[in-house]
């Protein structure tokens, strides 16, 4: 199906406003606003900072100095100042917009105020993964991208929260989108790679991963004056950090950094890609929430070095061996993020892993999931349908019977075991007009079952 | 390399690697692990002695029930026990028997135990030479070495239970398979191999499904009737034991198993992840080389079946003829059984009923797709393949050296660190000067880092009793 640019376009932001709307659902009530004390945490910070000029909010270390009680949602919170251990950048951001949303309380805890700028920020996310897997693929792996995006429940659930990883996600997917596109001598686009790198690397540490990825790519490439300008971003967020840290308490900063690095990677044994793997939750290790999509989009993401990059898809033009394929590039920030935050956390405690650290990686795995299943539709293999159809077959089964009556639950294996063994029997023979046409019809029925189940996250999701 | 030198090393692995299973073997994984291994050899043993099989069980299903106590446990003994297949209760408890036990009381870990571990040299083998027979010898050895090495797989082969017997017949009737695959005699063998197989546990049933697809793609009409019959009839015998014992148990055994697996929403295929167990659920077993084997077992159907077929130009598809659906009797063609027996399993196990040993049927597999991996990481040595096992092997390696010397303070990120400014210096540096990529040196770093590993893991198969619970059978 041939797609033009304005019909992408059109769909795609269609797609995104759904995608929105789905998120707008209970959006201030699931998860709740005791998911995690995270969101109140950057909120409270932003907003004393722009009314103050002091950021005070709740901290988990100990080394601050001031420290004041208030009371809120039925806990006693000690609100310490000035917080210096994570980089402002979200925190003006979320402290403003709640301020913007008409908020009179520094120390606001309505998530219907606080959750606007996520959302918003989802709203984004959604149609910069369109884009970027049209970039990247085509057209129509970028629209399926983009529909497996908006509607699975877990990551409308994580698109609802107001943390930095949600601010950090758009803004890679932006860059990416920028690097895919512009050639590497237009340097309004290098200047624009520059400041969303400075962007990500204010809005958290990790977030240097942009500015590694885009220096690698621009150093491969021979950008050596690309590279002086994204190291120049990089340079000057850090600086800005810094002086933001020192006008406040330079020895503070230092101090929060060393207590950061003992609380995340000293803390444990090194286990963050078991975590990853392990730990399906949009928050607390304990609190799961089993969503298949995001598993299957993991173990594409991680193991496509193996299917995606083949040494024979290779540009041999060139005398560079790495980035030649737009493919490694979709790639390299994950894996470099990935390699980071191996580096930097344990993983292994309660505290050293969140489920919110591994949110940068659902845009690539949603579209190495919609691009292996567009390409089911070109080439059917018995086994590749086989695996996802237990794993998004499970997915479907799963919602719907976790949306009906626990009396219900004992049947799952009836509809699991028809609808396996219908793949069995339109796969085992090739027959691609029928393939094409079930392959149509279970992807509508696993967006169908998604967007129910977001309609349903209240009964679900505790 | 010579087939004879080939037998050799694959003889000295499957050697060291019992071995390894000897160590601790009796209590560890500890007395108590899972009280399945007694079920066993009482059951056989009593079938044995008195034509009856009789052993401990809790299902409501039977009537009658004696509480009785060994080793500070009590168990639930039921008579006619007949829940699953006779194969290994008879092979295990003759083996108690020929060593002079005869009372239930009187068995021991270190005595039943020895069966599984043989089992499982014997499958080193076997591994070894399907895995030779289908990807050449550099992945046979390779894939013994990974089995007879991997902590997680060694606790697992030392387990007195059912499926450490479907291991090896299900390994032996592949090799046989693709091994004497123009020989009259292959069906007889298939088959016998195939009917053990069911004969040991109804999730064999994948075995003989897998090859029949198999031989139904290449149209072997005769053979697919051989091994049938064969099958079918070792099939038949545990329900004509249950019709003599008591036909209503049986059934009401069978609905009741059923039942108690089906338990909660299909979540299998993320059990698999949550739980890297061997035993029960909560006794969790942090290994990166099972978590790197299912990785890449469960996307294997996206690069282990398409190399052939097309190629890709710019991260797409590009077709070059028509693609057949699946493979006949390739090489790709022995993951159709650990990808069957995954479906039987997603179908069968809900999400909250979860034992590890279910699973170890497919360990083999998880070592060949490693293995195969492995040797396609070092023939095309490419950095962001080294970054996957770089952060799942390396940081579990670690972890193990972290937790067998007890130096938690251990700063783990300085030595990851080092080896990625290795990685650094053998991958991007080059790219970054322009310079044609050296693989001799990248490929020698690869063995050296793969040579730490497999060391690592024989060091922490050695030290296990320090990272694991470890507890002897008490004497009575």
């Amino acid at each position: 199906m041939h797609l033009g640019k304005s019909a992408f376009y059109f769909l795609l932001i269609i797609v995104s406003v759904f995608g929105l709307y789905l998120r707008f659902i209970d959006y201030a009530t699931v998860p709740s606003v005791y998911e995690t004390s995270d969101e109140l945490h950057y909120a409270w910070g932003g907003a004393t900072l722009l009314k103050t000029g002091v950021p005070k909010s709740w901290s988990w270390f100990t080394i601050y100095k001031n420290v004041e009680q208030i009371d809120r949602i039925g806990i006693h919170w000690d609100i310490k100042s000035p917080i210096v251990e994570k980089p402002p950048l979200y925190f003006i951001l979320s402290g403003a917009s709640v301020l913007l949303a008409g908020s009179q309380d520094l120390y606001e805890t309505d998530l219907r105020l606080i959750r606007i700028l996520p959302l918003f920020l989802s709203f984004l996310t959604i149609f910069f993964v369109g884009i970027l897997a049209k970039k990247i693929f085509n057209p129509q792996i970028g629209l399926m991208a983009a529909l497996i995006y908006a509607t699975t429940p877990f990551i409308v659930l994580a698109n609802r929260m107001s943390l930095t990883e949600n601010f950090l996600t758009p803004t890679v997917l932006l860059a990416l989108i920028i690097l895919v596109s512009a050639n590497i001598k237009n340097y309004t686009a290098v200047w624009l790679v520059g400041l969303l790198s400075a962007i990500a690397l204010l809005t958290k540490q990790i977030g240097i991963s942009l500015a590694i990825t885009a220096g690698i790519f621009y150093l491969i490439k021979r950008g050596f004056k690309n590279v002086f300008i994204i190291s120049g971003f990089a340079a000057l967020a850090s600086v800005i950090y810094l002086l933001f840290a020192y006008s406040y308490d330079g020895n503070l900063f230092w101090l929060s950094q060393q207590v950061f690095r003992e609380a995340s990677a000293l803390a444990g044994l090194p286990e963050v890609f078991v975590s990853i793997f392990r730990n399906l939750t949009i928050s607390i290790k304990s609190k799961q929430f089993v969503d298949s999509t995001v598993l299957v989009g993991y173990i594409l993401l991680f193991s496509a070095p193996l299917w995606l990059l083949k040494s024979s898809s290779k540009d041999k033009s060139h005398n560079y061996e790495l980035l030649t394929t737009n493919s490694e590039l979709l790639l390299l920030f994950p894996f470099i993020y990935l390699t980071l935050f191996a580096l930097g956390q344990s993983g292994s405690t309660p505290y050293t892993f969140w489920g919110w650290y591994a949110f940068p990686f659902l845009p690539f795995g949603v579209i190495l999931l919609a691009k292996v299943l567009y390409d089911l539709t070109l080439n059917s293999n018995l086994f590749t349908s086989l695996i996802l159809g237990i794993s998004l077959g499970s997915s479907v089964i799963q919602f719907i019977f976790l949306a009906l009556p626990d009396g219900f639950q004992k049947y799952w294996q009836y509809p699991f075991f028809a609808l396996l063994l219908i793949f069995i029997a339109i796969f085992i023979k090739p027959n691609f007009k029928y393939q094409k046409l079930f392959l149509r019809l279970f992807f509508c029925l696993y967006l169908i079952v998604n967007i129910l189940t977001v309609f349903n996250l209240k009964n679900i999701y505790q | 390399m010579k087939n004879k030198l080939f037998i050799i090393i694959l003889l000295f692995i499957a050697l060291f690697g019992l071995s390894l299973r000897l160590i601790d073997y009796d209590k560890l994984p500890p007395f108590g692990e899972t009280r399945d291994e007694f079920m066993y050899p009482w059951a056989g043993m009593s079938l044995i002695q008195t034509g009856i099989p009789t052993s401990w069980a809790d299902f409501y299903s039977y009537k009658t029930k004696t509480p009785v106590k060994y080793w500070g446990v009590n168990f639930n003994l039921v008579s006619p026990w007949n829940e699953k297949p006779p194969l290994y209760p008879l092979l295990v408890g003759g083996w108690a028997l020929l060593n002079g036990i005869t009372q239930f009381g009187e068995v021991r870990l270190s005595l039943i135990r020895q069966i599984p571990i043989f089992l499982n040299f014997l499958s080193i083998i076997l591994l070894g030479l399907l895995a030779k027979e289908a990807f050449g010898k550099k992945v046979g050895l390779l894939s013994a070495v990974l089995y007879t090495t991997i902590p997680t797989i060694v606790m697992a082969n030392r387990l007195s239970l059912i499926e450490n017997l479907l291991i090896p017949l299900s390994l032996f009737t592949l090799w046989s398979l693709y091994r004497f695959k123009d020989k009259s005699f292959m069906p007889y063998l298939v088959g016998l191999g195939c009917g053990l197989t069911l004969f040991t546990k109804n999730t064999g049933l994948a075995l003989p499904l897998a090859i029949l697809i198999i031989l139904f793609n290449q149209k072997q009409w005769k053979n697919i009737f051989i091994i049938s019959i064969i099958t079918g009839f070792f099939g038949i015998i545990h329900p004509i034991m249950g019709y003599i014992y008591d036909w209503n148990l049986y059934l009401s055994l069978n609905n009741e198993y059923y039942n108690a697996m089906r338990l909660g929403v299909p979540e299998t295929i993320v059990s698999l992840f949550r739980f890297p167990v061997i035993g029960h659920k909560e006794a969790i077993f942090l290994d990166g080389g099972m978590l790197a084997g299912w990785i890449l077992l469960l996307s294997s159907p996206f690069w282990l079946f398409i190399k052939n077929s097309h190629s890709r130009v710019n991260g797409n598809l590009k077709f070059e003829n028509k693609i057949p659906t699946f493979v006949g009797m390739t090489s790709e063609s022995l993951f159709i059984y650990p990808y069957l027996f995954i479906l039987q399993m997603c179908l069968v196990v809900g999400g909250q009923t979860w034992f590890g040993w279910h699973w170890f049927p497919v360990y083999p597999f998880l070592a060949i797709i490693l293995a195969l991996s492995l040797v396609e990481l070092f023939n095309q040595p490419e950095i962001f393949k080294f970054i996957f096992f770089y952060v799942v092997l390396a940081a579990s390696s670690i972890r193990f050296i972290m937790l067998i010397t007890d130096n938690l303070a251990l700063d783990w990120g300085k030595i990851l660190g080092m080896i990625l400014a290795v990685a650094i210096a053998l991958w991007i540096i080059p790219c970054l000067a322009g310079r044609q990529a050296n693989h001799k040196i990248r490929k020698f770093a690869l063995l050296t880092l793969f040579a730490i590993f497999i060391a690592i893991n024989i060091y922490t198969v050695i030290n296990l009793k320090l990272i694991y619970p470890s507890l002897h059978q008490p004497l009575n």
